[in-house]
């Protein structure tokens, strides 16, 4: 039997809220913005360009592209900040949760769209990198009206996917990884280099 | 007793097995499919300590820069299928004015488990980097290994045994994709014996074995061990070498004899005494003439028409 609708389970629709010219909502809204100017941290967002193709099997992109940053002002806490230390070297594991009032990302990024995960954002004051991994919501705190993005934050991986990603590190040094190549190469030649052998049958 | 020794024999193997990965590229590719850039991919033996991460990162940036390689020792097992004469002894070099000889016995054949991380943003980026390792396992490959205070050098094996992902495939709110692989290697190494240096000025007779070396330590500066030795140094010493002088002093009573001689003129041999049996036992430089004297010394038979 094939599944009727229920009206039955219809949300009522709530015009008591019309947002046009809907003082009480504006001064909201008005209010979280400046909350955020005042008490905010500055910040770069770079938005991910969505016109970069996708490898399908993969779902992956490795020339990730991103629009030129907008500074913008956001309130965040920090939930992790894990230093791990492995093999590859030392790596944060922070997570950092960050609103921002959808007032001021229309009023300073876009009028139409929305926060995307894959995002980055670059805060000044600590001079890191993060990128966004999750978008959501905050609850309705007004008139039924959900007014904040939260975005979770996880640090930035670089891997040269294109100049303007790399454009997103702002240290000076070298962007690539602590690697031992150059001291192996020169210990291994020391131990033996090959060069009285046919070394096409080694690996090179 | 032995003395003190340090060949670096795992350090020189690890090292020369790093060797292999040093040069692994990445390239990035445009959407027409040209390269537009080429990436070494870094790699580093790990874990180091603490304190080096923190400097190498100026003590503040703990960014993921990828792709990255770092190989860690999982293991280390001996191998009793490789496992040889360990008395034999190999000998390096022999000083004739001297009567000494350097020598180490054969090395014990042990297994290094290594492991190769392979960490990067991108699936691409592992095909990339695998697809330069793998073809040149067969799945073992060769390194060479060279220990110069013994004068040896060695062809270890390298096999590739595995090579097994981890990846992310549940991802909560907060996590995101990490491309992980690690490709398991055994490298079939050896560790080198202590150094044997051997003469004929010694008092004391020996048998060859490890035991009855003389302790020498590296400085040779008395019987505790010195300082100011370079690493890779230290050996020991047996008294009363095996070198042998041939004693016999040759007769040519004729033209064809004299052309048949031998060119050798000292052999080596397990006797401790300059005597004429250890050359016959031995079979080293004995020649025609020698066997005359020989039968004439032994047996007092003149065997020579």
């Amino acid at each position: 039997m094939p599944r009727r609708p229920n009206p039955g389970l219809t949300k009522p629709k709530w015009s008591l809220y019309d947002l046009n010219f809907n003082q009480e909502h504006d001064l909201v809204t008005g209010y979280l913005m400046e909350m955020t100017d005042i008490a905010g941290i500055e910040v770069l967002y770079y938005r991910r360009n969505e016109d970069t193709p996708y490898d399908p099997l993969y779902g992956e992109q490795t020339n990730t592209n991103y629009d030129e940053p907008i500074t913008t002002k956001v309130l965040y806490d920090v939930g992790e900040e894990p230093n791990l230390w492995s093999s590859f070297g030392m790596f944060g594991g922070d997570i950092l949760t960050c609103h921002i009032p959808q007032g001021t990302w229309r009023r300073d990024i876009s009028q139409t769209l929305e926060p995307m995960i894959g995002d980055a954002i670059h805060i000044k004051w600590l001079d890191r990198e993060f990128s966004v991994v999750h978008v959501d919501n905050d609850d309705r705190i007004f008139q039924l009206k959900k007014m904040i993005y939260i975005l979770v934050l996880r640090p930035y991986r670089f891997s040269e996917d294109s100049e303007s990603a790399a454009a997103i590190y702002t240290e000076s040094v070298p962007m690539s990884a602590y690697g031992d190549n150059e001291w192996i190469e020169t210990q291994s030649n020391s131990i033996d280099d090959y060069t009285d052998v046919d070394d096409s049958i080694y690996l090179r | 007793m032995r003395g003190y020794f340090f060949h670096k024999s795992l350090r020189r193997s690890l090292v020369q097995l790093l060797d292999l990965f040093r040069t692994i590229y990445i390239a990035r590719y445009n959407n027409e499919g040209y390269a537009t850039k080429i990436i070494r991919v870094p790699l580093s033996f790990g874990p180091k300590e603490k304190a080096f991460y923190w400097q190498k990162s100026s003590g503040k940036k703990t960014d993921e820069i990828l792709p990255i390689m770092a190989a860690n020792v999982t293991s280390i097992d001996f191998d009793s299928a490789r496992m040889a004469n360990r008395e034999q002894s190999i000998v390096i070099s022999r000083d004739l004015t001297a009567k000494s000889l350097k020598m180490f016995k054969n090395a014990m054949p042990y297994n290094v488990g290594i492991n190769l991380n392979i960490w990067a943003l991108h699936i691409v980026d592992i095909d990339q980097i695998l697809e330069q390792i793998l073809p040149f396992f067969a799945p073992h490959n060769f390194i060479r290994v060279y220990f110069p205070e013994l004068d040896a050098r060695m062809d270890v094996k390298v096999i590739l045994n595995n090579c097994t992902p981890d990846l992310t495939e549940d991802m909560a709110e907060e996590d995101w994709r990490a491309v992980k692989w690690t490709i398991a290697f055994t490298m079939q190494t050896y560790m080198m014996r202590p150094l044997i240096i051997s003469t004929s000025s010694g008092s004391v007779e020996s048998s060859g074995s490890y035991d009855e070396y003389q302790e020498i330590p590296p400085s040779a500066s008395g019987s505790l061990p010195g300082l100011g030795f370079e690493m890779g140094s230290g050996g020991v010493t047996v008294l009363s070498s095996g070198i042998v002088e041939k004693i016999i002093t040759r007769f040519f009573d004729s033209d064809l004899g004299w052309e048949d001689r031998g060119t050798e003129t000292v052999f080596t041999s397990g006797a401790n005494t300059s005597s004429i049996e250890s050359m016959f036992m031995e079979g080293l430089g004995f020649d025609e003439s020698a066997a005359v004297m020989y039968a004439y010394d032994v047996f007092g038979e003149n065997t020579h028409d």
